[in-house]
């Protein structure tokens, strides 16, 4: 064969070859599309945890609640009707009796995890038992509650006695201390998703275990992204109320909040994190702009600054009384970017037994604070020129109000200073017992309905070596006796004792263990390819992954 | 015959002659006339000179300005740099600071927290002309000392040193200088045996309450 005709030769199968490929790869690629197109959030900051059984913030809730559903979980709605518990993976509400200290129900037929493993009535028992030995922040839901849990949390019993299951007929039994009027809303957790016996009892939040729901976390790099691809096995088990996923979620964290809001500004991002302040220079353009897709919605959060009053200066009540009066709460609110509603009580707006009175020690939120009152109080103490560190997140504007409470506290007579932590690592770090951390930022977003959720953060119980969530180490007996006699009544009897809750939370406020400051809203902000009407924000999660739908 | 001797200092006071040389040393055979030194030399030189002038007295304004920081912080705008007390008056109802108002109170504006944007700058001035004179002085001293050594001893020493800089002086020092900084500020630098605790090398600050200690229990000392 001449020379030439092998090289038209060779050149034409090259060519061939190479057309063939490229089809293939773009008819693999085009089908993967089509099963599931890839919308992107950012986040300003990463997820405490991405394994069910540590995380507790709303980041890592976002992903693990669709991801570890558990025997109960919250119904798929906006607004007050997502607080309301639904079966999940067992069948039905559970049966109560015993005066409220029995909970029994069973489980789903045919249940299986992310990767094909069938789910056992045990593994809840071994979940929870899993949730205790990583110290979940939450875990005196646990062990104040159900039998043997403390027990088994300290390491007496091999197992959590209160906790009965039958894998034969997939009946889960479970024994309270005493009545709990919102246990159905610990089974809720995204803490309380089952994962399989065995799974290993350390943190896997680099490489999250296998659960049940329509999502399942994978591809995680720590603290900059995780992807929530469709759970395959999901669709077969179709539980009423709970929708599978269409998209798959790319999470990514932008730690400058600016540049979060110009991504989704501009679509190269397609959601805004809920938990996250739109920045207010950009607010003008969106509200001009991008109004069809951008809008805020209340929810039951506030803001406050903790103070630990086991460590000086804190542990004056004059001192504490000072501060509360000498901050300003409308510049916090200007900080916020108007997002922010000024407030005084521990309790929001929206949860039964917010108080409506006046604030104590004559504090006006939307007013001008009394300065030289509280640098009088300052003098009084005898506390004057203490040093005070101020424990801050990195991201705006959470750095900007604690920026603002060290002026403040220098202004008053204290030698206040600056402490900032990396967002991914504040919570744990101020939970940390052993650093006795002065002050600094922290919030509280609404887990269940209910005012015991936010009293978690003020109950001696949540003091705990690590993870602990009673930053201030608040141990107050009037308090205390209050949470174990109120948290008793049932959910549905709760509007019976909004006084008692309001009477509770006045004290509270008098006392001025916790500076409240504000209570949020939530920004809802999506690029042009989301459907936005078709979105759902879990008032304690945020975006409901399942309503997210492209547009058209 | 030599033509006549030109003064060559007496050129400066003088127009330039067209095609004239401008150092006066550079005329051949010209005398040096008694009592001028080399700074009286440099002054002349300088004196003529009206950018350098004008830039020379805008430096000098700039430190002078620095300096009196507190001055002007205490007396004139009334406000410190970290003073957030009247960030009410200074931000918008959304967040968005004032702009400059011209007067000594905000006179260039407040930032994003409510601050004096003038009163932070010239308290930063005095923090970077202290960094600046701070590393001077350390680069002259230690300059001076191994050059000293490495002159006096020569041989190996003076060889094992100047093989030292060239390879520090082979990384582009920009890019030195802000790793540098990074890792020294976050956590601190493990160089085999050498460990440098992060904030060792914090500048003094003008405050108490001027920033932050930013330390973590959680990072660690990032190894090279």
């Amino acid at each position: 064969m001449p020379k030439s005709l092998r090289v038209l030769l060779g050149v034409t199968v090259a060519v061939a070859f190479g057309t063939a490929a490229t089809l293939w790869a773009t008819a693999a690629g085009a089908a993967h599309t089509a099963a599931a197109p890839t919308v992107t959030i950012v986040y300003g900051t990463a997820p405490d945890y991405l394994d069910p059984q540590k995380s507790y913030t709303t980041q890592g809730g976002e992903a693990t609640w669709v991801s570890y559903l558990g025997l109960y979980t919250y119904a798929h709605k906006s607004g007050a009707a997502g607080g309301t518990v639904i079966p999940a993976l067992a069948a039905a509400l559970p049966t109560v009796s015993n005066g409220g200290k029995t909970y029994t129900m069973t489980l789903r037929k045919n249940l299986v995890y992310s990767n094909g493993k069938a789910v056992k009535a045990s593994d809840f028992t071994y979940s929870i038992e899993r949730a205790l030995k990583l110290t979940w922040g939450g875990d005196s839901f646990y062990t104040g509650n159900i039998v043997g849990a403390a027990a088994y949390s300290t390491g007496k019993a091999s197992t959590i006695s209160g906790i009965v299951a039958n894998d034969a007929t997939g009946q889960i039994t479970i024994h309270l201390l005493a009545p709990y009027g919102a246990f159905l809303n610990i089974l809720a957790f995204p803490s309380s998703g089952l994962v399989p016996t065995g799974t290993a009892m350390t943190s896997l939040t680099n490489n999250p275990p296998p659960g049940v729901g329509p999502y399942m976390i994978t591809n995680v790099v720590p603290d900059k992204s995780w992807v929530g691809a469709i759970n395959p096995y999901y669709a077969k088990e179709a539980i009423p109320g709970i929708p599978q996923g269409s998209v798959t979620i790319d999470a990514r964290v932008e730690s400058n909040t600016a540049t979060e809001t110009e991504d989704v500004l501009n679509n190269t991002a397609d959601l805004f994190d809920t938990g996250d302040s739109i920045t207010p220079s950009l607010l003008p353009q969106i509200k001009s702009t991008a109004a069809s897709r951008y809008s805020t919605i209340p929810v039951v959060q506030n803001f406050y600054f903790f103070l630990n009053v086991t460590e000086k200066p804190f542990n004056n009540q004059l001192v504490r009384e000072a501060v509360d009066i000498a901050v300003d709460r409308r510049v916090l609110a200007k900080l916020s970017g108007g997002t922010i509603t000024p407030g005084c009580f521990f309790l929001p707006p929206g949860m039964v037994g917010h108080p409506t009175g006046a604030c104590p020690y004559g504090i006006n939120p939307d007013g001008a604070p009394n300065v030289a009152k509280a640098k009088a109080l300052i003098q009084q103490s005898g506390d004057a020129g203490a040093a005070v560190a101020v424990y801050s997140e990195e991201r705006v504007p959470r750095t900007q109000y604690c920026q603002y409470w060290a002026s403040v506290l220098n202004e008053i007579g204290l030698k206040a200073t600056i402490k900032p932590i990396a967002d991914a690592l504040y919570f744990p770090t101020i939970g940390t017992l052993k650093l006795h951390p002065q002050t600094g930022f922290a919030d509280w977003d609404e887990d269940f309905p209910n005012p015991g959720d936010f009293y978690l953060l003020l109950d001696k119980n949540s003091i705990t070596p690590t993870n602990g969530l009673n930053y201030g180490a608040v141990n107050d007996p009037k308090i205390q006796n209050a949470i174990t006699k109120l948290d008793a009544i049932p959910s549905s009897q709760l509007n019976q004792y909004a006084s008692d809750w309001t009477a509770l939370d006045e004290y509270t406020a008098s006392k001025a263990y916790d500076i409240v400051f504000g209570y949020q809203t939530w920004p809802e902000f999506v690029s042009t390819r989301i459907d936005f009407k078709a979105l759902i924000v879990q008032p304690s999660y945020g975006w409901d992954w399942t309503s997210i739908h492209l547009n058209g | 015959m030599a033509s006549t001797p030109i003064n060559p200092f007496e050129r400066l006071d003088e127009q330039a002659v067209e095609g004239a040389p401008d150092d006066p040393f550079a005329t051949a055979g010209a005398a040096l006339p008694p009592g001028l030194g080399p700074y009286q030399i440099a002054w002349r030189r300088l004196r003529h000179n009206y950018v350098a002038l004008a830039f020379g007295g805008l430096f000098l304004l700039i430190v002078i300005l620095c300096l009196l920081a507190p001055v002007y912080s205490a007396d004139i705008a009334h406000i410190g740099p970290n003073d957030e007390s009247q960030a009410f008056n200074a931000l918008g109802s959304t967040g968005i600071p004032i702009g400059p108002t011209w007067t000594s109170h905000f006179f260039l504006g407040a930032d994003t927290n409510g601050r004096d944007v003038a009163v932070r700058l010239l308290y930063g001035g005095r923090t970077s002309l202290f960094i600046g004179a701070v590393a001077m002085l350390i680069t002259m001293t230690l300059a001076t000392i191994l050059g000293t050594i490495a002159g006096f001893m020569r041989g190996a020493v003076d060889g094992l040193l100047s093989r030292f800089f060239e390879l520090l002086w082979a990384y582009p020092a920009l890019l030195l200088g802000i790793a540098l900084g990074v890792s020294l500020q976050l956590g601190g630098l493990n160089v085999g045996l050498f460990t440098l605790h992060g904030n060792s090398l914090l500048v003094p600050r003008w405050s108490s309450a001027w920033s932050s200690s930013p330390t973590s229990p959680s990072r660690s000392a990032p190894r090279c």
